[in-house]
Formats: structure tokens, C-alpha cells, sequence
């Protein structure tokens, strides 16, 4: 190496040498307490015992799940195949009404069990005059739509 | 060192070096992958692989990144130098597979082109938590692949070796987007803190590393010598210079290296045409000096390779003066033969060798 290549390589790390730590330390300390993706559910979550309302379409199931004393109510959706979108978000929406009047229900990615707490509004009466939008959010459009 | 350009000059070593690294890198991911669907059997394959493919490049990129400087400290690292080349078109092939899952992952499924998802799905550049860390990876890979396609001689002499460099040390920018890239991506979605302690103690060490070799350089040139004479300046004692091996001296700002061959003593000017190695840190090999960087080769007593190439250096002046070594800091013309300097060996030395 010649000398100018060696200078410049020393004043390149001993650049770095300050940047480094600060980008690595600035970075964690502004790491969010608690994961930022809290729009998923956690596994834990047990499904309810009597199912009020079923969909099935072809890559997934949704059900709506209760309890004996219909005092809580459970989405589940359950991705029978892989989704062509990596990740999606669930709204419940009155019928015929855009996403933007939707109540944001939880989001999903392609495989796996999904469950999620939800209030009486999911009711089997009351939802007759809902719908289920599956929506993606990175790309702004509209994958499904689901009827009870 | 070749008359022509070839697709790739491979030897024997290079072949053992090679399959050396295919058999690490195959056992890494197999690893990667075994494990996580042991554990955590909900992650889809392609995940394991874009994880398993993101630690492997990163884990490359520092042994590539820390070979420089541990050759200057040590010089068994050498041979892992004369590789470095394939270690890092291996590393750039590694985090190609892990860009081009993650865009088939996180951006080709929708009716949107994915570059333009890419840099479009999250524009939250005013935040840190939530920072689109994935331009920062794809603008790492574009440096990576310009690398990669570049290593080749070929692009060497078309480029000149001076924009060549330059080219190839924007790969300092590339490690601090990529040390960013994982900074502001999956560390701000885990808990746990062993990912951050990692990536802080990878580059503490790269840091480190390249402090005290660039350090270390820097006394060489600032050395002084005092003792001069008619031109000449005293460098070393003749007994100091190791057999087929070289000492470097930095003289009013050049660098001479000073081999010692068959108990002559040989100056020539250190940058190899090449790619301006350090061939003072090479040996001698079938009688000629050559390059550790890449091979290339000049003969000790006028600094021209072997025909047909036709390469040259310039040679120095020196002289002997009972186990005294000088040396004229003066360089002859590039290819200037000259004898070399007989060193003086002491009768006893000679006797106790006969011994």
C-alpha cells in the first residue's frame, strides 16, 4: 500500500471509530421497549370452546369463537395455505363502507393460527351488518372481503 | 500472475481454500436452519434462510474486514490474504440470497414493482425506532455487488488501479450501512439483547483491529534515521534482514523494502504495480520477490518481472559495510539492474553453522 492509501485508511476507521459506537448505541437505546409488532397476537391466546360463525374460503378459515356465557367473543383465523402476502391486516367495517371507517382488528402474516380478542360487536346478530376487510397495508389494497 | 485474463486462476491451495469455505458456509446454514425449525418450527423455510443468509454475510464481511489489518500485526495471517478475493465474491453471493428472499418475501407478492415497494412501504426516515432499514441493506448490496463484479483483473487494468481502490474502499461505507441495516431492523423487533452485544463487539474488534495496525504503520514511516553518510543512510544491521524475507524502511516518505537473497542484500521500491501490495511483506520465491497480495513477481537484482510480463520497480543503491546495512534512498530508474550487497559473514558464525 502507499502512504496516501494508509492515511486514508486510518482516517476512514478512526471515522468510524465514532460513528460506529454511536450509530450501534443510538440505535438500542432507541430499541422500543416491548416489540414493535404488536398488531400480532400472542400464541398463547386459547381458542374459545363454541364457535358461532365459520367462513371458509380457499387458502383459510375464519371463525368466530365464544364462550358458554357469551361474555367474550374470539376471531380466529386459521391459513389452511400459504397467503401471496406477507403480511395483512384484519378490519371489521360496516357493510359497504372503506377501510379508512374500519376498526383495525389484529394483523397476520402468511402461515399460522391467528386469534383475537374482540367485544360484543361480534355478536352473530349484530354482525350482520359487518363485514371482514382483509387489507394490505403495504400496498394499499383490498385482498378479501368476508360475510357473515 | 498470469500472460492473459482468465476466468479465475485457480491452484491447489485455492481449490482447498475454496471448498474450505463452501463446506463452512453449507454447514452454517444447514446449522442455521436445522436448528430453527427444531425450535421455533412456525418460521416458514424462507425466513430461516433469509436469517440464516443475513448472519453468514455478516459474519464473512468481518473476517474479510479484519484479514488487512491482522496481516500487518501478524504475518501468519498472510495466506488468508491471497484468498481474500474469493471470500468476499462468497460473502456478496450469501447476502444476494438474503436480499433476493427478503424482496420475494416483503415486496414482489403485490402488483407494486418491488424496488418501488422497496423504498416506498415505509417512508418514516425521521424515526430511528421505525427507520426504513431496508434501503440501507439494498444500498450495502449495490456497493457489494460493484465489488464483486469488479474483482476480476480485468477490471483492474481497465480501471486503473487508482479508481479500482477507490471503488473498493467504498466497502467501509458498505460495513457501516450494514452494521446500520441490522441496527435499525431486527435488533429494534428483539428483546433480547445478545444480537446488539454481537454486532457491538464485532465492531469494537474490526475498530480495534484496523486502530492499532494503521498505528503501528504510522511509527514506520515516522521512524527517523539519524546516521547518514554521502547519500546513504545506516538502516539495519545486515544480520536483521531475515533469508528470502524483507525488511521495509520509509524514507523521506517512500518505502523500500530491503530483501535479503543467496546472502545478498536487494533494495527495490515496496508498491507492487499491481495493486500497490506491500511486497516487502512477501517472500522470495524461485528467486523472485513476490506480492503477497496477489502473486505478482520481480526479481531482486533489477525489479523487473519475469518476461513476458513487463512490469518494473525501482531499485535502490546499497551497501555493506561489515554487518553496517546502507541504503541510498535515491531511486534508480524502474528495472535499473544493480548487484546486490555481499553480506559480511563472520568467520565464528560460519564455523558454529559448519558445527
Amino acid at each position: 500500500m502507499i502512504k496516501p492509501l494508509r492515511k486514508r485508511h486510518l482516517q476512514i476507521w478512526t471515522a468510524l471509530a465514532v460513528l460506529l459506537p454511536l450509530g450501534i448505541i443510538g440505535a438500542r437505546i432507541a430499541t422500543p421497549k416491548f416489540p414493535a409488532q404488536t398488531l400480532l397476537q400472542p400464541d398463547a391466546a386459547k381458542p374459545l370452546p363454541d364457535i358461532l360463525k365459520q367462513r371458509e374460503k380457499d387458502n383459510y378459515i375464519v371463525f368466530i369463537r365464544s364462550n358458554p356465557q357469551r361474555s367474550a367473543f374470539q376471531l380466529e383465523w386459521l391459513n389452511k395455505n400459504p397467503l401471496t402476502w406477507p403480511s395483512a391486516t384484519i378490519y371489521k367495517v360496516p357493510k359497504g363502507s372503506s377501510v379508512n371507517k374500519g376498526i383495525l382488528i389484529g394483523r397476520i402474516e402468511s402461515r399460522g393460527t391467528y386469534r383475537f380478542t374482540v367485544d360484543a360487536a361480534f355478536e352473530p346478530e349484530k354482525l350482520s351488518t359487518a363485514q371482514l376487510i382483509l387489507y394490505d397495508f403495504i400496498h394499499e389494497q383490498i385482498i378479501d372481503t368476508i360475510n357473515f | 500472475m498470469g500472460a492473459s485474463y482468465l476466468a479465475v486462476g485457480w491452484n491447489r491451495q485455492k481449490k482447498i481454500y475454496d471448498w474450505f469455505i463452501f463446506a463452512f458456509c453449507a454447514l452454517y446454514l444447514t446449522t442455521f436452519i436445522a436448528v430453527t425449525a427444531l425450535y421455533n418450527p412456525d418460521y416458514t423455510f424462507e425466513t430461516a434462510l433469509i436469517r440464516s443468509t443475513a448472519t453468514l454475510a455478516i459474519l464473512l464481511l468481518h473476517v474479510i474486514l479484519s484479514i488487512g489489518p491482522l496481516t500487518r500485526i501478524n504475518k501468519k495471517f498472510l495466506p488468508l490474504l491471497y484468498n481474500r478475493r474469493h471470500l468476499g465474491v462468497t460473502m456478496f453471493s450469501v447476502a444476494l440470497i438474503h436480499g433476493s428472499f427478503s424482496m420475494l418475501q416483503f415486496h414482489a407478492l403485490g402488483n407494486v414493482n418491488p424496488f418501488v415497494s422497496l423504498f416506498t412501504s415505509n417512508t418514516q426516515y425521521n424515526s430511528v425506532s421505525q427507520f426504513p432499514f431496508q434501503a440501507l441493506g439494498f444500498f450495502a448490496l449495490v456497493i457489494f455487488f460493484l465489488m464483486a463484479i469488479t474483482s476480476h483483473d480485468f477490471w483492474l487494468h481497465t480501471l486503473s488501479p487508482k479508481i479500482w481502490k477507490a471503488l473498493h474502499m467504498f466497502v467501509y461505507l458498505a460495513y457501516f450501512l450494514v452494521i446500520m441495516h441490522v441496527m435499525l431492523g431486527v435488533v429494534q423487533y428483539e428483546t433480547n439483547p445478545v444480537l446488539f452485544v454481537m454486532v457491538l463487539a464485532g465492531a469494537a474488534t474490526l475498530v480495534t483491529l484496523h486502530l492499532v495496525a494503521g498505528t503501528k504503520e504510522v511509527r514506520k514511516d515516522n521512524r527517523i534515521f539519524k546516521l547518514k553518510k554521502e547519500g546513504f543512510v545506516y538502516v539495519c544491521e545486515s544480520q536483521d534482514v531475515p533469508d528470502n524475507c524483507a525488511k521495509i524502511f520509509c524514507i523521506d516518505k517512500e518505502r523500500i523494502a530491503l530483501f535479503r537473497f543467496e546472502n545478498k542484500l536487494y533494495a527495490i521500491h515496496n508498491v507492487c504495480k499491481h495493486q500497490g501490495g506491500p511486497l516487502g511483506e512477501g517472500q522470495i520465491i524461485d528467486g523472485c520477490i513476490t506480492c503477497p497480495w496477489h502473486g505478482y513477481q520481480y526479481l531482486p537484482q533489477n525489479g523487473q518481472s519475469p518476461p513476458p510480463f513487463k512490469e518494473k520497480v525501482s531499485t535502490y543503491i546499497v551497501t555493506v559495510e561489515g554487518s553496517q546495512v546502507w541504503l541510498n534512498p535515491q531511486p534508480l530508474p524502474e528495472g535499473t539492474e544493480r548487484s546486490g550487497a555481499a553480506i559480511i559473514i563472520p568467520d565464528k558464525q560460519i564455523i558454529e553453522n559448519v558445527q
